[in-house]
């Protein structure tokens, strides 16, 4: 099925393989360089699941599959990706597994390595135990990491049974207990074709590539798809703890406020992102009142940052800065957001523009599009029906994702400073 | 880079016109020497003057204009470049015709009001915003102490001494002295006496970059690009202890290989097969084989004739991975490496060079720097591709150990 998207100047080549996989080409004139993204709805969330039973996995598994895939019996496929010219990369998040490579030469070989590597499941037990070290590593790395160490003081002060507050790495005890077993159960569960999407955008022509795609994977057999649920968890809509301090050697003292949302699945969930992301421009921006009224009073600065995070089982905002002020910054804040909400349509016109920009802008990038796109595919979206989304914003939409959001039984404050 | 067209009247101008992407970008650069007295005031003049201007008198003021403009991407930095220091301003404008207005000149006039006529009266700037802004300087000169990676290639490059021992942001003392007078002054300086150099990647041609860009004409004094001489000190070594984690071992070799000729695009190749890539022989050995370290990798600075090693380890490890590092020279200059490696490397560096056209800000950056490269992409590549291991062996010989320093965590 081929898409015009005129108004944003691209055209978009979809199919639905046979195997259930989703496969999305964008050709991009002038380009030099293809980026192809093979990505599974499956993260750090998806810790008990269903296939005949339900099972229950080790904290940290998805990410740790996912260093694991690159090892193969013949070698590591980072170096295959490698003689063919490819840098080649993987990532973990809450709610997906992505592996990627971007090249500018060889690229029906290297779409083919793509798709091998991450269908072709090889763990030993050898293997399994070398990785603990070297994760072990990293997730030490990331405890020496205020940001990191504030983001993930912020969720799990929130949450109080959502698996989202749990460190996508695990933890040194949790990944301890994996095994290569438990590793295949997860391929098998999550890595079906039916649970993927596929992305190549770049220097490519799309009935060619399809063409190798389409021979690739008929020449592969699959079982029919075993996972039959992921759990749910309940969730209050208020948060498990209203302040949280962690004690760490800073020279300044970092603050994360966060704000509870009432998550929203498929395109309900993408419009909600929307509205919020365009809300808190509105509110947060260096153009808004408050910032004014904050940089004036030596409390705000370009350290300052706000971010919404939409998954279909959880949502949050979370507003981030830097300051030894800490009490004022988050006492003048909270006090902003628990008067009402006034905003002119004037503003809602120019967030609009200045969002649409921001979009178009993103385009440029190849990489921006395949993990975009691909994340909003596996939520039933579109990316390229962001601009139409936007304009249909409406001022009571705002007024509504106010009254919903910023609610103080719904706010965390979580602090790094020094002891 | 096919395409660029390069010319000059006071200032020098490099466009790339090119349809491809959904914007235009556009970059003007102004380089004086680096020196320690002035850096402080350099460093903090772009956020200053990147916040309003006389016109826009308040950030509030002068962001409702860019946000108007499709979010007009309008921000001002400073970076030490070899024995230069540069501020640079940058401009991204959605392209004209993807939304039906005509976006990019009046984004060129604010940036020529951010140039021309800043937020400045009775020779000094705002006093509001100096005063924030150099509050927020000083916090981010004291985050490279949160920042550890930084903090010990910092503390790494004081040993080396030179140009690379000022700090790109200026200490916390000299920060003390800068005012609002002193920055203007510094201000007055930037645009009577730096280099002055234009860059523009998209749809456009040379009459309108031309036009738009006029008004800027009478800035700045043509003058050659400073490059250092090549420097090799004594060996020195430093350690020191933090409550940390994971414990950081940075080294620098230094070796004497002139920037602008072949055996510096050569030297990328050496790079590359030591610590530049996934396959290198650091993250193979160090990391993978030996499981010494979480990473293990090396980056060649061509300007300053250095090749710097940093590797995040557990602090029992140091001397093993050291060891392991030296090693894995050695084995570079006995020419102990498999021609697929090779080969593999320069695929690589090939398709670096090739995505450059990719993106716009990568195209300025490789376009900036050409005066120091008198290749041609197509050059380079060629360079590249008949570096052989004879090459890479004289090279990797060339390599000597200069200073060592590790940042230790647990017990001291």
């Amino acid at each position: 099925m081929k898409l015009d998207f005129p108004n944003v100047g691209e055209t978009l080549h979809h199919h639905v393989l046979d195997n259930g996989l989703s496969v999305y080409l964008l050709k991009k004139t002038g380009y030099e360089k293809t980026f192809a993204t093979f990505t599974t709805k499956y993260g750090s969330i998806d810790r008990r699941f269903k296939l005949e039973d339900w099972i229950e996995v080790p904290d940290g598994i998805a990410h740790f599959l996912e260093h694991k895939m690159f090892e193969k019996e013949d070698g590591d496929v980072f170096q295959q990706f490698g003689r063919q010219g490819a840098s080649a990369n993987a990532f973990t998040s809450f709610t997906r597994t992505a592996y990627l490579f971007g090249a500018t030469s060889k690229i029906s070989e290297n779409v083919q390595t793509l798709l091998d590597f991450v269908q072709t499941p090889y763990f030993t037990k050898e293997s399994v135990e070398k990785e603990k070290g070297i994760i072990g590593q990293e997730i030490q790395m990331y405890q020496d990491n205020p940001g990191w160490r504030l983001y993930f003081g912020l969720i799990e002060a929130m949450y109080e049974t959502h698996p989202v507050k749990i460190d996508i790495a695990g933890t040194i005890e949790s990944i301890s207990k994996i095994t290569a077993e438990d590793l295949y159960t997860c391929h098998q569960a999550f890595y079906h074709p039916s649970n993927m999407a596929l992305f190549v955008v770049g220097n490519i022509e799309p009935d060619e590539m399809l063409a190798l795609i389409r021979d690739n994977q008929a020449g592969k057999s699959f079982e029919t798809p075993r996972l039959s649920a992921r759990e749910t968890v309940y969730e209050p809509t208020t948060v498990r703890l209203s302040e949280r301090v962690i004690e760490m050697d800073v020279s300044v003292p970092k603050v994360m406020i966060g704000y509870k949302d009432v998550p929203q699945a498929g395109e309900a969930g993408l419009k909600q992102e929307l509205t919020v992301e365009l809300l808190m421009h509105a509110l947060f921006d260096t153009t808004a009142p408050l910032y004014t009224e904050l940089y004036a009073e030596g409390l705000i600065d370009d350290a300052f940052s706000f971010d919404y995070t939409s998954e279909e089982t959880f949502a949050f905002a979370a507003l981030s800065m830097e300051t030894s002020e800490v009490d004022a910054f988050v006492g003048r804040v909270t006090e902003a957001l628990e008067r009402p909400l006034q905003l002119s349509q004037e503003t809602l016109d120019r967030k609009k523009r200045m969002m649409q920009g921001q979009f178009l802008k993103a385009l440029n990038s190849p990489e921006f599009i395949a993990n975009q796109f691909s994340r909003y595919a596996l939520n039933d979206g579109n990316l390229f029906e962001i601009p139409t989304l936007i304009d249909a914003i409406t001022l009571d939409e705002l007024y509504e994702a106010y009254e919903r959001l910023f609610r103080h039984e719904q706010r965390t404050v979580c602090i790094v400073k020094k002891p | 880079m096919k395409g660029i067209e390069q010319f000059q009247h006071q200032l020098h101008y490099s466009v790339y016109p090119t349809k491809k992407f959904k914007t235009t970008t556009c970059l003007v650069s102004f380089a004086a020497p680096l020196s320690a007295e002035t850096v402080a005031d350099r460093a903090l003049l772009p956020f200053i003057m990147e916040k309003s201007t006389a016109t826009y008198p308040s950030i509030e003021l002068f962001h409702t204009p860019l946000e108007e403009l499709y979010d007009t991407n309008l921000y001002a930095g400073a970076s030490k470049i070899g024995k230069e220091h540069v501020i640079q301003f940058q401009l991204e404008v959605v392209n004209d015709h993807l939304v039906g207005e005509d976006v990019l000149s009046q984004a060129i006039e604010l940036l020529e009001d951010v140039l021309l006529r800043p937020n400045a009266y009775d020779g000094a700037f705002q006093p509001l915003i100096v005063e924030q802004e150099r509050r927020l300087q000083r916090q981010r000169i004291e985050s490279v102490y949160d920042d550890k990676m930084r903090f010990a290639q910092q503390r790494l490059q004081e040993m080396l001494g030179g140009e690379l021992a000022i700090p790109s942001l200026g200490t916390l003392e000299q920060l003390d002295h800068v005012t609002p007078k002193s920055l203007y002054a510094a201000y007055q300086s930037m645009i009577q006496h730096d280099r002055v150099d234009i860059y523009v990647v998209g749809d456009v041609n040379r009459e309108q970059v031309e036009q738009a860009f006029n008004p800027l004409e009478s800035l700045g004094t043509r003058r050659p690009r400073l490059l250092p001489e090549a420097s090799r000190g004594e060996f020195k070594r430093l350690e020191e202890h933090q409550d940390i984690k994971q414990s950081k071992l940075h080294l620098a070799y230094s070796l004497n290989v002139d920037p602008r000729t072949e055996a510096a695009i050569r030297m990328q190749v050496v790079n590359g097969l030591f610590g530049g890539f996934p396959h290198s022989k650091l993250f193979m050995n160090v990391r993978e084989k030996e499981s010494l370290a979480y990473y293990a990798a090396s980056q060649y600075s061509s300007l300053s004739r250095k090749l710097f090693v940093y590797a995040g380890i557990d602090a029992t490890k140091k001397q093993k991975t050291e060891q392991i590092i030296e090693e894995q020279l050695n084995a570079l200059q006995a020419g102990e490496f498999e021609d697929e490696t090779l080969q593999q490397t320069k695929e690589l560096l090939f398709h670096q060079r090739r995505q450059l056209g990719d993106s716009p800000r990568q195209l300025i950056a490789w376009m900036s720097g050409a005066d120091v490269r008198p290749f041609s992409l197509d050059e380079e590549m060629a360079i590249i591709e008949n570096t052989t291991r004879d090459h890479v062996v004289a090279l990797a010989k060339e390599m000597e150990l200069e200073a060592v320093y590790c940042l230790k965590g647990g017990e001291a």
